[in-house]
């Protein structure tokens, strides 16, 4: 409060200077009347500088009346600042990948749209600095917008005016800021083509829990040979979740994917297993019938058999099967980690002794072992008592799908985010700033000052 | 010294000075306006410096009440602010 102390004492300086200008021996028109102007600037700065209170309280009732407030702009601004480095991640992996394939005769537009998104970055920045600039600084601006005002020969009027007329008016204008950009980017997002196809997904077993470490095979056309060469090998993450695009493949649209899955040493059809990549997609889920799996060990259920009941922990195994065509015999196949312990085996409670063969799939010692067992009964318990084993990570090669005909798509969907993006986070917040500017420059003349912005 | 002292130092000495400036300008504008002169335009010229001097005084001596007058209308008119409706 001391400022406004200091403020009413150069107001009055001014208005004494103002008597003296207006008392002066010159017998001069226009003199008298700049004595008498700054007679009525000191008057005016005394009055604002004891309304002081109401220029804060205004911001504040206003923001209340509009429901709006600065936390709900903050996050707005991180969530676009999230898109946009999320975008700038994806972009340079995908650069720095096709710069050692035959395809980098496009990093040259690519290039263009990682140069748009550095620019959306930088104006997004600008946004921050403002922003944070009036919400920290609010009262700090007016005060000194007072004292400014208050200064004699009208110096500092102007300035003074916009201070406080900018306090107030981007105080408000900024929480209303995701309102302006929504209403006018929502057309363009709608109708554009958003970067090229991605798609999340799972892979899960016959009891819907899902495979750690699976291998997702990707063909380009039906494959009946399991020697066929797949077009994608991707690894699946500890939870089985893939992702297919984004950024790290390229993929036209429209295109028929017909997908496989691998898991301890075995191809198996998923359902489903054909797959239309349009778009994005999330929480694709690829079911494998034909295996369950329980931490370290599965169970491989034969073709001719449905899974009744499933009671699976982390440690045992208890399901039923039932045959469909009148089979009488069970060919089951036990896959396990080499290390892992089975502590038992029962089907329909009589215990069984496996004799386990190893094997090697992508570098992680397995054992396997297949019971023939001849049954009379129409259903099939079968429990298992194991270690829980923490998954294991094979040795993939990974191959990622890069298709030429989806580059066209891909530098269109980059292209178009690139300028959606460079319109929606440069264009419209600095046209609505701009905008906030010449509202501030109005209430400014209105407080007095004679700042005039011209925006053309 | 600080600024405000300064300031409130400077006012009063101007404060004089411009007292001084009031007198100086009225005898100036009476000596010009009684001056044997016989040009009216010379007399109007003298009877408007007295009248601004006397404008200025006027001024002068309300300076301070103006600005008392301003900070007591603000404060009585000025109530603590309700809460802003929310919708």
């Amino acid at each position: 409060m001391d400022i406004l102390i200091l403020a009413s004492s150069l107001a009055m300086l001014s208005y004494v200077i103002g008597v003296i200008v207006y008392a002066l021996p010159v017998p001069y028109r226009p003199i008298k009347k700049l004595g008498m102007a700054f007679i009525i600037d000191a008057i005016v700065a005394m009055i604002l500088i004891t309304i002081y209170n109401v220029f804060i309280y205004v911001g504040d009732f206003i923001l209340n009346l509009l429901n709006l407030t600065w936390l709900d702009f903050y996050r707005w601004l991180v969530s676009r600042t999230a898109v946009l480095v999320g975008v700038f991640t994806g972009l340079s992996y995908l650069l720095s990948m096709i710069k050692v394939s035959q395809y980098s005769f496009i990093l040259s537009p690519l290039n263009l749209v990682l140069t748009y998104i550095s620019l959306s970055l930088s104006a997004l920045k600008i946004v921050y600095f403002l922003s944070t600039l009036i919400f920290k600084f609010r009262k700090e601006l007016v005060l000194l917008g007072v004292l400014l005002y208050s200064l004699p020969f009208r110096i500092g009027k102007g300035v003074g005016a916009f201070l406080i007329a900018c306090s107030i008016v981007l105080y408000v204008g900024f929480p209303l800021m995701p309102a302006f950009v929504s209403y006018f980017e929502g057309n363009i997002i709608s109708s554009g083509n958003f970067g090229p196809t991605t798609i999340y997904g799972t892979i899960v077993d016959g009891a819907g829990n899902y495979l750690p470490y699976s291998v997702l095979l990707v063909y380009l056309k039906k494959v009946s040979s399991p020697h066929a060469i797949p077009s994608a090998v991707i690894l699946t993450n500890d939870r089985g979740k893939f992702v297919l695009g984004d950024g790290k493949d390229i993929i036209p649209k429209n295109t028929t994917l017909y997908l496989r899955v691998e898991y301890l040493g075995y191809v198996f059809v998923p359902q489903p297993n054909e797959f239309i990549a349009k778009g994005f997609k999330k929480n694709i889920v690829l079911r494998v019938n034909s295996i369950i799996y329980s931490a370290g060990v599965a169970l491989l259920i034969p073709f001719n058999y449905v899974l009744l009941n499933k009671f699976i922990t982390g440690n045992l195994i208890d399901v039923t099967l039932k045959p469909i065509s009148n089979n009488k015999v069970l060919s089951l196949t036990l896959i396990k980690y080499h290390s892992t312990p089975i502590y038992r085996i029962a089907i329909n409670n009589k215990e069984y002794i496996c004799n386990w063969s190893v094997l090697s799939w992508r570098g992680i010692k397995l054992s396997s072992c297949t019971l023939n067992i001849k049954l009379s009964n129409d259903l099939f318990n079968i429990i298992i008592f194991h270690e829980s084993m923490e998954p294991k990570r094979p040795n993939v090669n990974q191959k990622r799908l890069l298709l030429l005909s989806g580059i066209s798509d891909l530098i269109a969907g980059y292209i178009s985010l690139g300028v959606s993006l460079l319109y929606s986070l440069i264009f419209l917040p600095g046209m609505y700033v701009s905008l906030l500017l010449a509202m501030s420059a109005a209430l400014s003349r209105v407080l007095g000052g004679g700042i005039r912005i011209k925006l053309i | 010294m600080s600024v405000l002292s300064f300031i409130q130092q400077l006012t009063t000495q101007l404060m004089s000075i411009a007292w001084l400036l009031f007198l100086v300008t009225w005898i100036v504008g009476w000596a010009i306006k009684g001056s044997p002169v016989p040009f009216h335009k010379v007399k109007r010229a003298g009877q408007s410096l007295v009248e601004d001097a006397v404008m200025a005084a006027f001024w002068m001596a309300m300076g301070s009440t103006i600005f008392a007058i301003i900070s007591y209308i603000v404060n009585n008119v000025y109530q603590p602010m309700p809460p802003a409706p929310s919708p």
